[in-house]
């Protein structure tokens, strides 16, 4: 079976100047990998570069072993993927119920009008606190609420891989934390999942394996567990020593 | 008084329509554009074409019209906006100042520029004999099809926007595109649906006119002002907010002509924009969003 | 063949004008005027009210370069805090208002009727013709020097990068109002030599036509670039003007509907230029720093 995600040499960045020198990523199915590294490493670059928002330079891409380097957001959102950026993340002006049948009923055009209410059942049982503000605007909403909506919108596309950017971003750390356990839930559920995160923590705590991107190039991957640990992720990330609380 | 208002607002219908029309396209595509009179123009005498030239009732000749008008303003697209898109919204400004001159003057050579009409069933107007103790209110034949067509053409679009899937389309890409794109939502195929029904508000709306007045090469152009101050006046973000500007904007204008000879309306018009862009650009619904 | 000749130079050279201060507006400081015909017959309308009101024509004419740059300023400021569509829209609305005014308000402009026997600066065709070209010469002169100052520098900088210009705040509003009101009075003089040339005006002789011609001009010779648009507007009025012999030749036409055709060729024009020339034939003068840095 081929991989979920597979990056090869991949080399990228903008106006001709490149950020990302020589990636390769293999993600399995059902896998999921959380990438940290300090700012300015091209952890967003390669996000972008995976969800098709950026044109390689060189290298190449595939999804379950099918190439897509040349295929753009939306084509690839056909295929399975399915992004949740950082910022501007939801539609603000739409209600959240239709945030989230707006997430479904593109990718699923040819069902039933009404099968998208299973899938939401299904997807609301993972973010439960968003369940009773669907006729709430989406740009209304406090900031943890409106990344679960973010993240649930992603998930009514049904993708076979999640990409996440930065979730926890702007949260308080209780807020944070809410978030990341609904995360968990999805993960249990078998989803493929591709995480950036500066909570090195948290991000590590739902992941499989953590890859540490620096100055565009990976330059440590371990077991998410152990990587928690690991004197050299430190050293590469924040040049402290273990023991040293990583998160702000 | 009763029939000023009511005068006032079969002149909002008029106005709502292409008001409409102007904000769907401004909201997903974030440029004003200028050749909506000339759409107008050209629907309003696409309808004659049908109407008299060919002798179809008007019915007819609007059924089959207004699919039309939205068929051209798609073509338009496809052969002028599209191959400018993602560049600057002045860009498309003047090239649908472009558009325009094409538009208007391809009426002009095919039909020159004396004063058409409709060829319409001529009928008495109503009147309301209870209402006389408010000043008496009178409904000709026209006003009946404009409040019909007009209030039915609303209706219809305000359901299409917040219920259907397209409708959830238009706004999603209104209000973040890239979001949309990724949420697996075609931009090209939403922007084609959008000036079909932009195109086909602005042929149903050049019909009204042409129905309250006569038709002429500058009929479209005339209310580009109007049309402008109305979407503004509403909100020009929010689509369905540009009927409540264009009604206000067509009682404003009946309630001048009680002071200001009536071709001054355009004026009346520029002064209710003028005084917007002053003191609250982004309308009555709008966000209110930072000025530069 | 001579009187044809000096007539189409007269054109050129006001068109020229006008063309000039559109550039200092729309492509120099990314203003868009779509009302620019109005100033241009508020100018002949001032001039020639003036004029005929026994002023010297030099003095009316500087008088009225003068209202109109103040009156480009007024129109501007109701706007000039906002997206470009809105300037377009009250420059344009403002434009549709005065005509109004002029074609309705007799006692002033004698409406329809129009002002005639309007004095000359200078007697004669050929006379004004040097006059207009001197003119001419004087603007493009000026607007070049505009162009390379650091008023020019910063207009540029301003159009080019919204950044920019959301840090500068104020400052960026003074300098749209004055580059705004600059090209506005060029726009007036070339109203004025107008309201000379002809000797008569009527509210018919003005109207979105001299807009989009002057749009078309610019669009060709490359925004930014005045001698780009010496060039394309006597290339395009050359040829605009040229369409007249085709009435002619072209019996089963009428001439209205050539002129309807002249317009929608000035139409296509437009478009095909955006589309495909946007930057013009000629390129905007830059001052070269070493190696091109990636701002501009």
């Amino acid at each position: 079976m081929s991989a979920a995600l597979s990056l090869r040499r991949v080399h990228a960045g903008y106006a001709g100047k490149d950020i990302l020198h020589g990636v390769d990523i293999e993600l399995e199915q059902g896998g999921a990998l959380t990438v940290v590294g300090p700012n300015g490493s091209g952890k967003s670059t390669l996000l972008k570069a995976v969800v098709g928002l950026l044109t390689l330079s060189r290298g190449s891409i595939a999804l379950d072993g099918k190439p897509v380097e040349a295929l753009n957001a939306l084509a690839r959102s056909r295929l399975g993927l399915a992004y949740v950026p950082q910022e501007r993340n939801v539609f603000a002006n739409l209600t959240v119920g239709d945030n989230l049948r707006l997430g479904w009923e593109f990718l699923h055009p040819r069902m039933e009008a009404s099968a998208w209410r299973d899938r939401l059942d299904y997807v609301l049982q993972l973010f439960p606190e968003i369940r009773d503000r669907l006729s709430v605007s989406a740009g209304l909403l406090s900031g943890g609420q409106r990344q679960m909506v973010a993240i649930a919108s992603a998930l009514m596309q049904t993708p076979s891989l999640l990409v996440l950017d930065e979730p926890s971003a702007g949260l308080s750390p209780r807020n944070a934390a809410l978030l990341f356990e609904s995360i968990a839930r999805t993960r249990a559920t078998g989803i493929t999942l591709l995480m950036i995160e500066q909570n090195v923590k948290l991000g590590l705590a739902v992941a499989d394996r953590g890859l540490v991107l620096v100055a565009g190039q990976v330059r440590l991957l371990a077991p998410a567990h152990e990587l928690l640990t690991d004197d050299r992720l430190h050293r590469l990330y924040l040049g402290t020593q273990p023991g040293v609380p990583v998160t702000h | 008084m009763l029939q000023i208002l009511f005068n006032g607002l079969v002149s909002g219908l008029l106005v709502a329509l292409p008001a409409l029309a102007l904000a769907l396209s401004f909201s997903i595509l974030r440029f004003a554009n200028f050749a909506l009179g000339a759409m107008l123009t050209l629907g309003a005498y696409v309808i004659y074409f049908f109407n008299v030239v060919l002798g179809w009732p008007i019915q007819f000749a609007a059924l089959v019209g207004i699919p039309l008008g939205g068929l051209i303003a798609v073509a338009v697209d496809w052969l002028v906006y599209l191959p400018l898109r993602g560049r600057s919204g002045v860009t498309l400004l003047v090239a649908s100042m472009g558009v325009a001159l094409v538009m208007e003057n391809a009426v002009r050579f095919a039909a020159g520029g004396t004063p058409l009409g409709y060829d319409v069933e001529p009928a008495r107007p109503t009147r309301f004999p209870s209402l006389d103790v408010l000043g008496g209110l009178r409904v000709n034949h026209e006003q009946w099809l404009i409040a019909a067509v007009g209030l039915s053409s609303l209706v219809v679009v305000w359901a299409l926007f917040s219920y259907s899937r397209l409708g959830r389309a238009m706004r999603a890409v209104a209000d973040n595109a890239a979001l949309a794109a990724v949420r697996g939502v075609s931009l090209n195929r939403t922007v084609a649906a959008m000036w079909f029904v932009s195109g086909a508000l602005a042929t149903a709306g050049g019909l009204l006119i042409g129905l309250d007045a006569t038709l002429d090469p500058q009929m479209g152009w005339n209310y580009l002002l109007p049309v402008f101050a109305a979407a503004i006046l509403g909100g020009i973000d929010k689509p369905m907010a540009a009927v409540f500007g264009a009604l206000v904007m067509g009682v404003a204008s009946e309630l001048s002509t009680l002071v200001i000879p009536s071709h001054y309306r355009t004026v009346v018009a520029f002064g209710v924009l003028a005084a917007l862009l002053l003191v609250r650009p982004w309308g009555v619904f709008g966000q209110a969003r930072v000025t530069r | 063949m001579a009187p044809y000749f000096l007539s189409l130079m007269m054109l050129i050279a006001i068109a020229g004008i006008a063309a000039l201060g559109l550039n200092v507006q729309w492509g120099l400081t990314g203003l868009v005027n779509f009302g620019l015909f109005g100033f241009y017959m508020f100018a002949a309308y001032v001039c020639a009210h003036l004029t005929k009101s026994s002023f010297d024509p030099w003095l009316a004419m500087v008088v009225a370069v003068v209202l109109t740059a103040l009156a480009s300023a007024c129109v501007s400021l109701i706007s000039i805090r906002l997206s470009d569509d809105y300037l377009a829209i009250v420059t344009l609305g403002a434009a549709e208002c005065l005509k109004l005014v002029v074609i309705h308000e007799e006692w002033l402009t004698r409406g329809s009727l129009g002002i005639s026997n309007i004095a000359r600066p200078v007697a004669g065709d050929a006379p004004l013709l040097l006059l207009t070209l001197a003119l001419l010469g004087g603007v493009f002169v000026l607007f070049e020097l505009v162009a390379r100052a650091p008023l020019g520098r910063a207009a540029r900088a301003i159009r080019d990068d919204p950044l920019v210009a959301a840090t500068l705040g104020k400052h960026v509003l003074a300098l749209r109002l004055r580059l705004f009101a600059l090209g506005g009075g060029a726009i007036g003089l070339a109203g004025c030599l107008h309201a000379f040339y002809y000797q008569y005006i009527d509210p018919t002789q003005f109207g979105p036509i001299l807009t989009a011609y002057a749009f078309m001009n610019v669009i060709i010779g490359g925004r930014g670039s005045n001698r780009g648009i010496l060039l394309s507007t006597f290339t395009v009025v050359l040829l605009l003007e040229g369409t007249r012999f085709l009435n002619d030749y072209v019996a089963w036409l009428s001439s209205s509907q050539l002129a309807a055709l002249r317009l929608m060729l000035v139409g296509l024009g437009l478009i095909l230029a955006l589309i495909f020339k946007p930057e013009g034939f000629v390129r905007e003068y830059r001052l070269k720093v070493g190696r091109s840095s990636g701002a501009s």
